[in-house]
């Protein structure tokens, strides 16, 4: 749906200075249909990237392009495009009524549709009670719901979203998440930027991460976590007799309860098994041991010295 | 169409910000002038209203194109509602336009309803109709559409207050070209006459938007010159339009 091509943006914060590079040579790809998670840390250059692609700024180098299906203009593109900025922006003598409708005019959306959209999704984001007062009195999480309803007025076939989460109270957080994965399965495809990795990891299933500017990785989120996951069983047993010859992996034996807690590789499951019934051992834990994606991403940090 | 929802959004914007109040402020300020020149100016107070009621007229439109034409779209990069827009499919020529439309009818609102309080003031003092008065309103408003498309000009490329500034000596400079052309330092000094001259090409000429004379002394003024005003102004006013429209496609709003 959108393909990064070695984009690289520099911005310079004074005349004389040179300019620094935000985004250097960044390459990857939002397949169609998928829900993909746009990482980094503050700072990172996700902004910038997501400016670029809306054409709000001009890359230095390098190549952004969409899938043909989103059409041939830029204005054809952004007609099948919603933005979700991080903080939406609003004109305050507005009411949310107006500003909806403004929006889905420029989209082109016949007003009936605006109307029936409106009802939809300001109920889905229980807003549609403010729909009639003036913008300035909106609370943060209100100007969050309603920036979201302008966002899917026009009925979008990619949504990008930069923080969308941010400045949500918990149910709110839930109930975006929850759209999200809807809108998802609905087939809309979905470009969500974060820094909160869990929001991320929960509701993802591709991931972009960048650093510094640079890209981390891109790909599915299955395999990121598969590749830094460490191959091992958590398990936890009791037995009566001696550990068994898996002695070299027993980390902590607890003789009031007589368990053994241990940390047997994947190759080594089958004859921990065998050995663990035959000597009449009880098992009480066989996890595979797994790492969330927020401790590979700190894990990987630390390794690189960031 | 998307440029008329642009503009019926910024005239409602601009509307609800009260700024046509100052309507209300000027009308009276009319009224009044008009009470204290009828008692003391006899048998020319509907002249020196009309004179006044004029001045008014151009100083109020200028006013309001000057300090709302500098922030007319700086406003929408500095709160980033702009982003909600041209994020949209509407390029950013379009949101330009739109916004200058909006505010265009901002001023001619403001010019008609001073208008027509001054023509009644006129006519109540036993003023008559002369063919220059339409003119002169006519040439007020495009005085204060060009100052508003030379202020955003100026605001795309530098912050509000330089864009004021600037657009206020172009003003200035613009209603003095004439007044310098009839002195006879003008015809005497032959540097003088280059810097005036050259400035005239390249700078707008406000003194030629400028017939109030003409309607107070009920001079004749013939159709192909007052045509001829028309199209300089409009000239400059796109001029001035595609130059923004350049500056703003090629802005970045980062």
């Amino acid at each position: 749906m959108l393909n990064f091509d070695n984009v690289s943006k520099s911005f310079r914060d004074d005349f004389w200075k040179k300019p620094k590079e935000v985004v250097k040579q960044l390459s990857f790809s939002v397949s169609e249909g998928s829900l993909c998670g746009f990482l980094g840390a503050n700072g990172a250059g996700k902004t910038t990237s997501i400016k670029a692609t809306l054409g709000f700024i001009k890359i230095d180098s390098g190549n952004i392009s969409f899938n043909p299906k989103m059409g041939k203009g830029a204005e054809e593109i952004r007609s099948n495009l919603g933005y979700f900025p991080e903080a939406p922006y609003f004109y305050p003598h507005m009411t949310g009524k107006e500003f909806c409708e403004y929006l889905g005019r420029l989209q082109s959306v016949s007003m009936s549709l605006i109307r029936e959209r409106m009802i939809t999704w300001g109920d889905r984001l229980s807003i549609s009670f403010a729909f009639d007062r003036k913008i300035r009195s909106y609370s943060k999480g209100m100007l969050q719901r309603l920036g979201f309803v302008s966002t899917l007025i026009h009925n979008p076939k990619f949504i990008i979203l930069d923080e969308p989460l941010s400045g949500l109270d918990p149910l709110g957080r839930r109930e975006f998440k929850d759209i999200l994965i809807d809108l998802n399965k609905s087939g809309v495809t979905i470009f969500f930027s974060s820094h909160i990795v869990g929001d991320v990891e929960e509701i993802c299933d591709s991931l972009v991460v960048i650093r510094q500017g640079e890209l981390f990785y891109s790909g599915p989120m299955e395999a990121l976590i598969n590749n830094q996951t460490s191959k091992n069983f958590r398990v936890a047993f009791s037995s009566d007799s001696e550990p068994m010859h898996i002695g070299d992996y027993i980390k902590v034996y607890n003789k009031l309860s007589n368990t053994y807690q241990a940390l047997i590789p994947v190759d080594k499951k089958e004859l921990f098994l065998k050995d663990l019934y035959k000597k009449g051992g009880d098992l009480q834990e066989l996890v595979l041991e797994r790492l969330s994606l927020e401790e590979i991403i700190y894990k990987t940090d630390q390794e690189k010295g960031l | 169409m998307n440029v008329l929802y642009i503009a019926a959004q910024t005239f409602k914007e601009i509307y609800q910000s009260k700024i046509l109040v100052n309507i209300l402020f000027l009308g009276f300020f009319l009224f009044l002038v008009t009470y204290v020149v009828s008692e003391f100016s006899y048998g020319v107070a509907n002249k020196v209203t009309l004179d006044i009621g004029l001045g008014t007229l151009s100083l109020s439109g200028t006013a309001i194109a000057l300090f709302l034409g500098a922030t007319l779209i700086q406003k929408e990069i500095a709160s980033r509602t702009l982003y909600m827009v041209i994020s949209r499919p509407v390029s950013r020529t379009t949101f330009l336009i739109g916004k200058m439309m909006g505010l265009a009818g901002i001023l001619l609102i403001n010019i008609m309803l001073l208008f027509s309080i001054l023509i009644l003031f006129y006519f109540l003092l036993d003023g008559h109709y002369n063919y220059l008065i339409p003119w002169s309103l006519l040439y007020i408003y495009l005085e204060s559409l060009l100052v508003m498309f030379i202020v955003v000009f100026f605001s795309l490329i530098s912050n509000n207050i330089i864009a004021v500034l600037s657009t206020l000596t172009i003003f200035i400079a613009g209603h003095g070209i004439q007044s310098v052309r009839e002195t006879s330092l003008y015809g005497n000094d032959h540097m003088l006459r280059g810097i005036v001259d050259f400035y005239s090409k390249v700078a707008p000429d406000f003194s030629r938007l400028n017939i109030k004379n003409f309607v107070l002394y009920e001079k004749f003024l013939e159709t192909n010159l007052l045509f001829s005003s028309l199209i300089y102004a409009s000239f400059w006013i796109a001029l001035f339009l595609i130059l923004s429209s350049l500056v703003i496609s090629k802005k970045e709003f980062s």
